[in-house]
């Protein structure tokens, strides 16, 4: 029989005393599903979403958005609400949820802001406005949740944009995935190690963005080298 | 701060892109000019630190939580031109791929947070290192610190005014033929305070404690990490947290100066003058909420499809959505 030590058989009863950590969650919350929906983006797009090539959506979706925000006429506010409603009813599961999502909030979140302006004079305003930011933040989703994302970024190119802008662009959305996960680990590292009161806690988040800029300089001469080792020139294609 | 669509008119968001293009010029000119080649890819990193700062949520006293731009902190960090790039493109991003700040407004959005919020900081806390004679980098630590406080305050300060007065100048120039304003509704009596006193008080002290505390934290630990001052020698690796009682006093400041937001507004809050806002004569009526239906000028039958279309589609959305929800409940037992 072993023998048990006696500090061992004692009963304990720690109970981690609630402290505030909302900023964490919050930030690992929004990180995560930022980067769920970057993973999404490179591999979802609906069987709808291939029909177009990606610069003709872009084209398509900002002339609607620019009708919708120009017309004086409700009226074909309201038509482009119905097809913005009728292409929302054909997407997939995911991508409606997400889309609707974004959309009402947005326009609840106008609606609300614009509560005021029914008593100051201009009760049309809340309707209008709202309608108008549902309809413009829906076509946007929808086309960023049918297109893969780096075509998008390519799509670019037919407006004439500067290579090395659409480059840096196209760096920009790899390293927000890497860096996200860099700093999500941080995060949860951080959480770990916070159970009940941990005092020091909100000022690591200085720790865990500074740590996460060096990281990403360091990144960065890496690149260029790779970059150089590959032989950059001033035009590389894509 | 970021603008939805739908708030500024076309026109409007046509004069910001056009005041904006200017400062990409001038950023991509001078970046070209000054940053060595290796640097370029610096820039897209750098968008994406930018990006990602934008995301957390800085913890502020009181146990809420606040959000910051972090424009002063990149330029600190890369210089105002590189900060200018760097930031236009993480709007781009949470434009185009979030639905975060509108795609016609992103010109407005751009030169507010993009060239207004980094350029103001930066050169202001540049000012403030001048008045607190903060040249001897290794040894004013604490008054360059001061200063990328100071310096971020007046950015996203000046940033949050542009956009609030980019907004009041809408119901002044854009009318439908009822006189109703087609856009943001709220003139600049409205919209400056409106904006103002978010910005003095949380807004910009979550601008605040986010500069500060990685500023702290990199002067602290990599010297050598700031745009344009290489001689920010080691200075030990004490590093001390911006501690919430600080922020605590910071926020008491920041409220008593709340009155200057009204004072800029010219008139205050319920004192509008008659010719401010010229349709409160006309009596307030629930009716006016549902628009003309023939306003168009179209057949009467267009209407009645097009509602029918829209309500249809609305009860598939919601009953999609409903299922969907149904479906994602996982028994993980």
């Amino acid at each position: 029989m072993t023998n048990i030590p006696e500090w061992l058989e004692t009963e304990e009863h720690y109970e981690a005393a609630p402290d505030r950590d909302g900023f964490m969650t919050k930030s690992m919350l929004s990180i995560i599903s930022m980067l769920s929906s970057f993973r999404a983006g490179k591999v979802s797009f609906g069987k709808h979403g291939a029909a177009f090539p990606a610069p003709l959506k872009l084209l398509l979706c900002l002339a609607l958005i620019i009708t919708t925000s120009a017309t004086k006429n409700m009226m074909v506010v309201y038509a482009i609400l119905a097809v913005t409603l009728v292409h929302i009813c054909l997407l997939k599961a995911e991508n409606l949820r997400k889309t609707v999502g974004v959309a009402f909030l947005a326009s609840v979140m106008s609606a609300l802001i614009l509560i005021p302006a029914i008593f100051l004079g201009s009760p049309r305003s809340m309707l209008t406005v709202s309608i108008k930011v549902f309809v413009s933040v829906s076509l946007i989703s929808i086309l960023s949740s049918t297109t893969e994302w780096n075509k998008l970024t390519a799509g670019l190119k037919a407006f004439h944009i500067p290579h090395i802008f659409i480059f840096t662009l196209d760096i920009t959305l790899k390293y927000i995935v890497i860096l996200g996960d860099i700093a999500l680990d941080m995060l949860n590292a951080l959480k770990l190690r916070s159970v009940g009161i941990n005092k020091s806690k909100s000022s690591s988040l200085s720790g865990i963005l500074g740590v996460t800029f060096l990281k990403s300089r360091h990144m960065a001469n890496e690149m260029y080298d790779a970059m150089i080792c590959r032989a950059y020139g001033e035009e590389e294609k894509k | 701060m970021h603008i939805p669509d739908n708030y500024l008119s076309p026109s409007t968001c046509a004069v910001m892109t056009a005041a904006a293009i200017p400062a990409w010029v001038h950023s991509v000119k001078k970046l070209k000019a000054e940053l060595p080649k290796e640097k370029m890819v610096l820039l897209g990193v750098g968008a994406a630190f930018s990006f990602l700062g934008m995301m957390f949520n800085v913890p502020m006293p009181g146990g809420t939580t606040g959000h910051a731009v972090g424009g002063t902190l990149i330029a600190l960090l890369l210089g105002p031109e590189a900060a200018c790039i760097a930031v236009t493109i993480a709007l781009l991003v949470q434009a185009l791929l979030f639905g975060d700040g509108g795609i016609l407004a992103f010109g407005a959005n751009c030169f507010n947070m993009s060239f207004i919020l980094p350029f103001v900081g930066y050169y202001s806390y540049k000012l403030f290192c001048k008045l607190f004679k903060a040249d001897e980098l290794g040894a004013s630590k604490g008054k360059k610190i001061l200063s990328a406080g100071l310096g971020s305050y007046l950015g996203i300060n000046a940033a949050a005014l542009m956009a609030a007065i980019e907004f009041g100048i809408q119901p002044m120039l854009f009318s439908d033929a009822a006189g109703q304003p087609l856009y943001c509704p709220y003139g600049l009596s409205v919209s400056i305070p409106a904006m103002m006193i978010g910005h003095l008080t949380i807004f910009g002290l979550a601008e605040v404690i986010f500069t500060v505390a990685i500023y702290s934290f990199l002067a602290a630990n990599s010297s050598d990490s700031f745009y344009g001052e290489k001689g920010f020698s080691s200075i030990e690796a004490s590093h001390q947290g911006f501690g919430s009682r600080k922020a605590g006093i910071l926020l008491g400041v920041l409220m008593l100066a709340t009155p200057l937001g009204l004072l800029a507004a010219g008139t205050a809050w319920g004192e509008w003058g008659i010719d401010e806002m010229p349709t409160m004569t006309e009596s307030f009526s629930w009716n006016a909420l549902m628009p003309d239906y023939t306003l168009g000028g179209l057949p009467e039958w267009v209407a009645y499809i097009l509602s029918a279309v829209i309500g249809v589609a609305i009860v598939i959305i919601l009953f999609r959505i409903i299922g969907a929800s149904m479906k994602s409940k996982t028994n993980y037992d």
